[in-house]
């Protein structure tokens, strides 16, 4: 399969370099990095694609070498930290990045596939329609959520990170999952409104504060908040069917004791409508 | 030169976000000669006001001021990624002046909100805030909520002209008004309420949706009886309080702001207040630290759309605080220059994003020498306001008040300094 090959180059326009020496790293706003544009265009036009720094505009040569041929297969090579928007809005093709990348990967995105070798900042795939991100790394806040003002976060797609998430992760999604391998901050599905997210590590303080609908499943025992409320002790057969759905189609490692044991069910946010549940794996 | 002394009145004290506005001041030879009426912090603030003043200066050397405003111009025109930050501290047309610059350059600007108040206006922003202004509750308020504020230290002469203590029209004194104080310790503000609530730390928010349960009658899971520190029962009987009185209003401040939750703990706050006015009256004002530190959201509010933390690097106004946030931009490494009007983030910004202010380009737009000024390249004086400038500040309710000036100063004020790099900017 065709692919296209970009390396970021050490000596790139975005270094800040009072008196010679690298201080910090301009933002870089890169929604152009996306295989829905690098596809139709050609090699040239590609090298003359805008990327913002700061406020001020550059080309994509003067950040990477271009090699390879115009294709929906974007790989990626290099820290990027500092780049915004990666593959923002695509709805096709795959982007790999062999390195970590900044804020808002993934942003609205409604198909493909995005992997991260490395880190993310925050807002990954936040208010994403679908597709899949796989994340090696760990991530900043907010992912999959809601951006400032908008009502609702990610609308179908699935997420996954290997390695830790930030606070508010989930928070206000509407539909999709989200999987963490690692720990997680606070506020995991704060305000969610339907979804599920699956916390393998351990979580931070408030879980599902103030969430309507949703489900989150955690293998770890949770700090619940007064507004929720213990139900029962099952085993859901549902999550044998959900658990099987993310390690056939997506190669998601689930942990072997959950598929076995039991687990607490509580519902809230009773400030809510109340109808979010979160079920706690004890062993069984 | 002996001058006859004269007494100016009413003028208002600028120094926290109370904006007391019943000082009396008697001036002779352009020095203050007598204070009245201020609280023991405004006395200090009118005392020390013309000492310590900054001089032009540009890496370190004393320069004329039009140099060292031309260099400022200099420097925000050939930066790529300019922040402009502070703001707090000056009037509102300095504010304005600085959106405009902020536009001209492209520049990330922010207030110290940001780091204070911010997590409130991002709460606003989800839930929205019932208010008023501090005259209606002195007149109705029956029932006064401290959440993690302390008036009695921060804002000395806020429980006498608004609050606890003060003389209302329908609430003649402090028997008509019962004071509630929810804190991590007993305050002095603690000492003067009728009912404290010891709230162990960081768990405003789990006490905050208790209550909002208990409101609408249900009752909260609770393994020992107690939420946050807080016995259940007496949660009980507060919830039941609250929906009885007529007028309540709850002061809030950094604790609750600040605490772990940030702007979800404001925001579970003003969901309470929200339902309480199904019962009676309820209002929320936060108690804001600087003397403008309002106005700098009403001012940004009105200029870009957004409170604080808005980018204008593609030319029209982004908004999104973590990401255009001062304390974020610089710990991050983002911006190449910094243009701070009026604040000292050496001094109140964590270690590592004031460490970063030493290695860029730094400007200090302020009359005082302050831990910032020691770090910048240009150093640009300006009037104090409300001693020796006028202009508009917004008390905490947002409520603007005209200031005036009573003193000669030696340098223009903020606003026109700041508008000044701007026609430099432009005409370049």
């Amino acid at each position: 399969m065709s692919k296209l090959k970009l390396i970021l180059k050490k000596d790139n326009p975005s270094l800040i370099q009072p008196e010679g020496k690298t201080a910090g790293k301009l933002p870089v706003e890169a929604e152009n990095i996306s295989p829905d544009i690098t596809a139709e265009k050609t090699i040239s036009e590609i090298a003359e694609l805008t990327l913002l720094a700061g406020r001020k505009k550059y080309k994509l040569k003067d950040f990477f070498k271009i090699e390879g041929e115009p294709s929906q297969n974007i790989f990626i090579d290099g820290e990027l930290d500092n780049f915004k928007y990666i593959g923002a809005g695509m709805t096709t093709g795959e982007i790999f990045i062999n390195g970590s990348t900044g804020m808002h990967t993934g942003s609205e995105m409604s198909g493909g596939k995005i992997e991260v070798n490395g880190d993310t900042g925050d807002w990954l795939g936040a208010e994403m329609q679908g597709g899949y991100i796989k994340v090696n790394g760990n991530t900043g806040n907010y992912v999959g959520s809601a951006f400032r003002g908008d009502k609702l976060g990610m609308n179908r797609g699935v997420i996954y990170i290997k390695g830790s998430a930030g606070s508010f992760l989930g928070s206000r999604m509407r539909r999709g999952e989200i999987i963490v391998s690692g720990s997680c901050g606070d506020m995991a599905g704060a305000q969610m409104v339907a979804g599920s997210i699956y916390l393998f590590g351990k979580a931070g303080k408030r879980t599902g504060a103030a969430m309507k609908r949703g489900t989150i499943i955690s293998a770890h025992q949770l700090e619940m908040l007064p507004t929720f409320n213990y139900n029962i002790s099952y085993y859901p057969e549902f999550l044998k069917i959900a658990f099987a759905h993310l390690k056939n189609e997506f190669k998601i490692d689930i942990p072997q004791n959950m598929f076995s044991g039991y687990y607490h069910r509580y519902t809230g946010d009773n400030t809510e409508i109340g109808k979010g549940e979160i079920l706690i794996w004890k062993e069984g | 030169m002996n001058e006859e002394s004269k007494t100016y009145q009413n003028i208002i004290c600028t120094f926290c976000g109370a904006l007391c506005d019943d000082i009396e001041i008697k001036v002779k030879n352009n020095k203050i000669e007598n204070i009245k009426n201020a609280c023991a912090i405004s006395r200090k603030k009118y005392e020390h006001a013309q000492k310590d003043r900054t001089v032009p200066q540009i890496k370190g050397k004393e320069v004329k001021y039009n140099k060292a405003v031309s260099a400022a111009a200099e420097i925000l025109s050939s930066s790529r990624n300019p922040l402009i930050y502070g703001l707090s501290s000056t009037t509102a047309e300095a504010q304005k002046a600085a959106v405009e610059l902020a536009e001209k350059c492209g520049a990330n600007i922010d207030s110290t909100s940001s780091v204070c108040h911010g997590p409130g206006t991002l709460a606003k922003q989800l839930v929205g805030m019932v208010s008023a202004t501090l005259g209606e509750v002195k007149n109705r308020s029956d029932m006064m909520i401290f959440w993690g504020a302390n008036p009695v230290e921060a804002h000395p002469n806020h429980a006498k002209r608004y609050s606890i203590l003060s003389q209302g029209m329908y609430r003649k004194n402090r028997k008509d008004r019962e004071i509630i104080v929810f804190d991590v310790r007993k305050t002095p503000t603690a000492k003067l309420a009728d009912h404290f609530f010891q709230v162990k730390p960081n768990s405003d928010f789990e006490i905050l949706m208790a209550l909002q349960m208990l409101v609408s009658g249900r009752t909260p899971t609770s393994e020992d009886g107690r939420i946050g520190g807080i016995e259940l029962v007496k949660l009980k009987d507060l919830a039941e309080k609250m929906k009885k009185v007529k007028y309540g209003s709850v002061f809030y401040g950094m604790g609750l702001t600040m605490s772990r939750g940030k702007y979800m703990n404001t925001w579970a706050a003003m969901s309470l207040v929200r339902n309480l006015n199904d019962y009676g009256r309820f209002v929320m004002i936060p108690m804001r630290g600087h003397g403008n530190v309002a106005g700098s959201e009403i001012t940004m509010a009105w200029q870009t759309g957004y409170p604080f933390a808005v980018n204008f690097s593609r030319n029209y106004p982004r908004y999104n605080p973590g990401e255009f946030s001062a304390v974020d931009l610089l710990a991050r490494r983002e911006v190449d220059a910094a243009f701070i009007i009026a604040s000292d983030p050496a001094a109140s910004l964590p270690h590592e994003a004031a460490e970063y202010l030493k290695k860029i380009p730094t400007i200090v737009l302020d009359p005082h020498w302050n831990l910032t000024t020691e770090i910048a390249d240009v150093v640009i004086p300006s009037a104090v306001k409300g001693i020796g400038a006028s202009g508009t500040v917004y008390r905490m309710d947002h409520v603007p008040l005209q200031l005036r000036k009573f003193l000669d100063d030696s340098w223009p004020d903020d606003a026109s300094a700041v508008s000044r790099i701007g026609e430099l900017i432009e005409n370049d």
